[in-house]
């Protein structure tokens, strides 16, 4: 919102004249309002770790992230540019890997990613799609640039915040909207409902196909982004019980008897979709559905296997996979990363783990890292001796330089890290839906945007040119 | 129409319906036990017929103190224990359980009105409640309920979920219907004298007071009552009207294909039918009813 010389940006001028309008009792009583939307539509994740109250609501800050049109269109443009890339980079690995082969990306990387699944090697996947929704983590740097910090291509939650986010802020803030021309998320969910009947499986015959979207069920963290993404679809929402497979055919169990199903948009994990494939103790998925995939009669997406390209160590490597797929320099870069197990490297972070984030390559919802700015010298040492033993386990990333947009909360402005996800949507054509969920680390001096370690939602503003 | 939205669709719409009767049932005997003294002995009679209506019968010795009842522990176990399945905190709960398990098939309106529901039943279950908000309470739960029918009559597209919601209502009041008078004619067994009291209170707790005088003579007997709550095809709390209304919603759901889905209710609303077609509408007394119920029914049980 504010240049680092304190000035107002251009965008923010017309949103801030309108804040000013506002008296203190005002902005608290819509802030309480706001935050009682939330929970009075149920919009709650579930906090594993917490027994007695396990819904919560995403706290929401008022003041939205506003993207100018020039930005909008180069974010836009790079986030085609990188799922395309890392798309062509998962056919390939899954089929020829060339990219292995031509020494682009080191082999054990793929190999030893608990994420690579050798079950799906040669098989074919409709459209050669792999990535039919992706949630692209871009943070701004010092200078107002924007960076990738992570791409999610297996399970990218949260799409659901950026319509209610909007939601909300209409209902509680119009006052906000009279001077701004926004791009308005109305039509876009309708790309999704395209996208995924894109998906038919090659064996499939006659005039009716028949998507789902499998859930782990009500006490899942993202349950209601499932059941948003399921009614602006227009499809059944299922758990893994209404499921049978039958002759390497897939079913849905209706009052009627049994109902052919043809595409699947799971949100559940590859190791719980099938037992007799995979974890032979997940009670959430699907005996047998594994082989109906392999058959060609059923299409699983986002695809099986995707986690190998949205690892922490191999997100280093796409701006390569855009240069050698795509002959292409990466429109948004990278934040700088460090690989531990190259021991200059490694030496050089044990030297600054107290300027760093340390970041453990397969886990994800902030946590096993460090934030070493505001760590203590235990949990430094504790790091320390992780990274000696386990090092390609592992990354680090510069943390001091990110940018801050103000927020409201306990009646006072503040400065907050923030992150935006993007969330791309790909059938046979790739849309990326204008703004996207903006989070935000509501305690004070905290870097941690996900709602798990009390962050919040903004909602993300995209000028119209 | 997956199997398990189907269950939750029909369970729902149940537990909204029962978490009303029971809010409606409390709340008329609350004001009821405002003009009765401590000793009087036919309220302690009465609190018998509420606690067989919702259930709680078997806990009737935990509920009084000094072989009264205990207004404030009958209200905590009907109104908000969590560990009385029937109590309407817990019905509440189940119909959002189910209502979340089968959103995507439900208005946000409808949600949206259930949850502040359950909202405010979890905030006040812990708290100290006076008489007044035990009213206020009770009121906003069958407020919650006519809003959700509301919400559905005038929103919902008349299919499968819409059928399947309303087998749910019609049976449950059907089931209500049949508690009380159940319980009703046990009272008019054992005193007889109080018939008129008990016959009014029957009419009371099953919301057709207004109804019955209306279109019936002012008479409180057996014959009348009875018949009203039972057969009356015109009164949509009576049991014949929700069974035949359920029949039909069971058909349209079933459509032209069939379905073995509700084989299991549509045998046991065969059977009710048959019986309460073979009544003898000229014989409705007291131990012919009794009779009636001990042989057919102990409540709709269908799972």
């Amino acid at each position: 919102m504010f240049k680092t010389d304190g000035s107002l940006m251009n965008h923010y001028v017309h949103f801030n004249n309108n804040l000013k309008g506002f008296s203190s009792e005002e902005l608290k009583e819509k802030h309480e309002l706001a935050q009682q939307s939330f929970l009075r539509q149920g919009i709650t994740f579930t906090v594993y770790q917490d027994d007695t109250g396990t819904e919560r609501t995403m706290p929401f800050d008022f003041i939205p992230i506003i993207i100018p049109p020039t930005e909008w269109a180069r974010i836009e443009k790079g986030m085609i540019q990188r799922t395309t890339a890392l798309n062509h980079f998962l056919e390939d690995i899954y089929h020829q890997q060339n990219i292995l082969n031509d020494g682009i990306i080191p082999k054990e990387l793929v190999y030893n990613n608990p994420h690579y699944y050798d079950l799906i090697h040669q098989l074919p996947f409709p459209i050669q799609n792999h990535i039919f929704l992706a949630g692209i983590d871009l943070i701004r740097d010092e200078n107002g640039h924007y960076c990738v910090l992570e791409d999610n291509l297996r399970n990218p939650s949260g799409l659901s915040y950026v319509y209610q986010n909007r939601f909300v802020m209409r209902q509680v803030y119009p006052e906000f909207f009279q001077s701004h021309s926004l791009h308005t998320l109305e039509n876009q969910l309708h790309y999704l409902r395209e996208a995924i009947l894109d998906y038919v499986p090659d064996n499939h015959t006659g005039t009716q196909t028949n998507a789902v979207l499998l859930t782990p069920g009500i006490y899942n963290s993202a349950y209601y982004d499932h059941v948003f993404l399921a009614q602006k679809m227009g499809i059944e929402l299922v758990e893994g019980s209404d499921l049978m497979v039958e002759n390497d055919l897939v079913y849905m169990k209706t009052i009627y008897g049994l109902e052919k199903v043809d595409i699947i948009y799971r949100r559940i994990d590859d190791d719980y979709l099938d037992p007799l494939a995979f974890n032979k103790d997940s009670l959430l998925g699907v005996e047998g559905l594994f082989n109906a995939f392999k058959a060609g009669n059923v299409s699983i997406l986002n695809a099986i296997g995707n986690g190998v390209a949205d690892d922490k160590a191999m997100y280093a490597y796409v701006p390569d996979m855009i240069r050698y797929y795509l002959n292409e320099d990466p429109i948004i870069p990278n934040v700088t990363t460090y690989f531990l197990n190259e021991k200059k490297q490694r030496d050089w972070v044990l030297e600054h783990l107290h300027q760093l984030v340390i970041k453990n390559v397969g886990a994800s919802g902030g946590y096993d890292m460090l934030i070493g700015p505001h760590a203590t010298a235990a949990q430094i040492q504790l790091f320390r001796e992780k990274i000696i033993a386990k090092p390609h386990q592992y990354i680090a990333q510069p943390t001091i330089k990110l940018s801050r947009a103000p927020a409201y909360q306990n009646s006072q402005f503040y400065p907050c890290h923030i992150d935006l996800r993007v969330f791309v949507m790909s059938g046979k054509n790739t849309h990326v839906i204008p703004g996207g969920l903006s989070r935000v680390a509501l305690k004070k001096g905290s870097l941690v945007v996900n709602s798990s370690q009390g962050g919040g939602g903004k909602d993300t503003w995209v000028l119209k040119s | 129409m997956l199997l398990r939205v189907a269950d939750s669709l029909y369970w729902m719409a149940r537990n909204i319906e029962r978490a009303e009767n029971h809010a409606h049932v409390l709340s008329v005997e609350l004001i009821q036990a405002l003009e009765a003294s401590d000793e009087d002995l036919l309220m302690n009679e009465e609190w018998d017929v509420i606690l067989d209506i919702c259930a709680a019968g078997e806990e009737r010795k935990n509920l009084m103190t000094n072989g009264s009842p205990d207004l404030e522990k009958i209200i905590r176990h009907l109104t908000f224990s969590a560990d009385n399945p029937s109590s309407t905190r817990t019905c509440i709960q189940i119909a959002r359980e189910n209502a979340r398990k089968s959103r995507d098939h439900l208005s946000n309106d409808l949600w949206m009105i259930l949850n502040e529901c359950y909202l405010y039943l979890i905030k006040w279950s812990d708290a100290n409640w006076s008489n007044y908000h035990i009213q206020s309470t009770l009121q906003r739960v069958k407020m919650t309920s006519l809003s959700v029918q509301g919400v559905i009559e005038t929103t919902a597209s008349r299919g499968v979920d819409y059928r399947l919601i309303k087998i749910g209502f019609w049976i449950e009041r059907a089931d209500h219907t049949l508690r009380i008078l159940r319980s009703i004619c046990k009272k008019l067994k054992e005193q007889p004298q109080h018939t008129t009291y008990y016959l009014n209170l029957a009419l009371q707790l099953s919301k057709g007071s207004d109804a019955y005088l209306r279109g019936q003579l002012p008479y409180m007997r057996p014959q009348q009552v009875f018949s009203f709550l039972m057969i009356n095809p015109d009164f949509p709390r009576s049991i014949r009207y929700c069974i035949d209304h359920a029949w039909y919603a069971i058909k349209q759901v079933e459509g032209d294909q069939g379905s073995g889905y509700a084989k299991h209710l549509k045998e046991t609303l065969t059977q009710m039918t048959d019986s309460i077609q073979s009544l003898e509408l000229g014989s409705l007394e007291v131990d012919y009813m009794l009779d009636f119920f001990r042989t057919q029914y102990s409540g709709i049980k269908v799972t």
